[in-house]
C-alpha cells in the first residue's frame, strides 16, 4: 500500500466524507485565536529567532564550561590535600598557605585545651595500635 | 486544509506564509502570531475533532499546540523542515497525549439518528450523516490509526508526511492505516445499506 486509495469504494468514499468534515464552529476557531493572542500577550518572546547554525556556533561554550568545571574542581582537590612533609594531626585538613593555631601551653586553659587535643591523638593512635592481648591472640 | 497540505518540497520553492509569520512571531510580533493563529486555527481544529471524536478535547489540543508553538517559535529552523511538517508534529503531540482520552461524541446506534443541522439537499445529510457514522465507528480504533487515517482520507497526506507527523516509519504508518481501515470496515459492516 503506496499512496493509492484502497480499491473498496464504499469504505473510501465513507472514509472521504470522514476526512472532509469540518470543524464547523466559529465560536470555537473564535476561541482558539482568542486562546492564542492571550498567550502571546502575556509571555513574551525572551529570544531572538535562533540562526539556523546556531547549535554549532554555540557548542565550543558547552565545552568551555566543562573544562572551567573541572579546572576548579583539581584546584580545589589540590588546595585541601595535606603538604607533603607536614607533621600528621597539625596540619592535615588545614589549607595550604595557612598556619594551624595551637593552643598556648603557658596559661590554664591553654595546657588544658594542648592536652586535650593530645588525648584525641592519643585515642586515635589507640585505634590502630594492637593491645598486649591481642598481640598474644595473634 | 491550507496550511496542512503543503508538500515538504514546497518550501524550495517559496517561502511557506506561515513560516514567514512564524519567523516575525519569534521575534515578537503578536500580530503575526494572531494571522497565523487565524490561518491555522480551522483546519487543526477539524484534525483534532477527526482524531479525538470529542469537539471540548479537541478544542483543547489546537490550544495547547498554539501555546507551544508561540513557546517554541524560536525553535523552527526553515532550513531543516517545512512549517507544516514541523506544526504537524505540534499537533499531533497535542492531540495524542495521553491525558486526552478519547470520548466518543456519539454510538453508533446515535450516530444513525445524526441529521444535518442546517437544512440543505438530502445527500447533503446523508454524507453527513456517513461521516458522523465512521466517526463514531472510528472512537473504537487506538488513537494513532484514527490520526493516520484522519491525516491520509482528510488532509490527503503522503506516507512519508504521515510517518513525519506521528514521528515514526512509513512501514508503521503502512501498518496503523491498513489495521485502522480492516477495523473500521468490520465495524462498519452492519451499516452496509448506507455504505452502498
Amino acid at each position: 500500500m503506496t499512496n493509492e486509495r484502497n480499491p473498496d469504494s464504499a469504505l473510501e468514499r465513507a472514509l472521504a466524507q470522514w476526512g472532509q468534515l469540518d470543524a464547523g464552529d466559529g465560536a470555537a476557531v473564535a476561541r482558539i485565536v482568542q486562546h492564542a493572542d492571550a498567550i502571546a500577550a502575556t509571555s513574551p518572546q525572551h529570544q531572538p529567532a535562533l540562526p539556523a547554525r546556531y547549535g554549532k556556533d554555540r557548542r565550543w561554550l558547552s565545552f568551555a564550561m566543562g573544562g572551567g568545571a573541572i579546572a576548579a574542581s583539581l584546584a580545589l582537590a589540590l588546595m585541601v590535600m595535606p603538604q607533603p612533609g607536614a607533621p600528621v594531626g597539625k596540619a592535615a585538613g588545614t589549607l595550604m598557605g595557612t598556619t594551624p593555631v595551637m593552643p598556648d601551653a603557658a596559661t590554664e586553659q591553654g595546657a588544658y585545651e594542648l592536652a586535650a587535643a593530645e588525648r584525641e591523638v592519643d585515642s586515635f593512635a589507640m585505634l590502630f595500635t594492637l593491645t598486649a592481648e591481642e598481640e598474644q591472640f595473634l | 486544509m491550507h496550511a496542512m497540505t503543503h508538500a515538504a518540497n514546497d518550501r524550495f520553492l517559496a517561502p511557506e506564509p506561515e513560516a514567514v509569520l512564524l519567523l516575525r512571531a519569534a521575534e515578537g510580533d503578536t500580530r503575526a502570531f494572531h494571522d497565523l493563529a487565524l490561518m491555522l486555527a480551522r483546519p487543526a481544529l477539524a484534525l483534532a475533532i477527526r482524531v479525538l471524536g470529542d469537539h471540548g478535547a479537541a478544542e483543547d489540543a489546537v490550544q495547547d499546540a498554539l501555546s507551544k508553538l508561540w513557546r517554541e517559535a524560536c525553535r523552527f529552523d526553515p532550513e531543516r523542515g517545512s512549517f507544516g511538517g514541523w506544526w504537524r508534529r505540534i499537533l499531533m503531540n497535542s492531540a495524542l497525549d495521553g491525558r486526552r482520552r478519547l470520548r466518543p461524541a456519539a454510538s453508533l446506534d446515535d450516530a444513525a439518528e445524526v441529521q444535518d443541522p442546517a437544512p440543505g439537499p438530502a445527500d447533503a445529510a446523508e454524507q453527513a450523516d456517513l461521516a458522523a457514522r465512521v466517526q463514531a465507528a472510528a472512537a473504537g480504533l487506538p488513537a494513532r490509526q484514527r490520526a493516520a487515517l484522519s491525516l491520509f482520507h482528510g488532509d490527503g497526506l503522503t506516507m512519508a508526511e504521515i510517518a513525519d507527523a506521528l514521528e515514526t516509519s512509513e512501514k508503521a504508518v503502512e501498518g496503523l492505516l491498513l489495521r485502522g481501515r480492516a477495523a473500521l470496515k468490520e465495524t462498519l459492516m452492519g451499516l452496509k445499506d448506507e455504505l452502498k
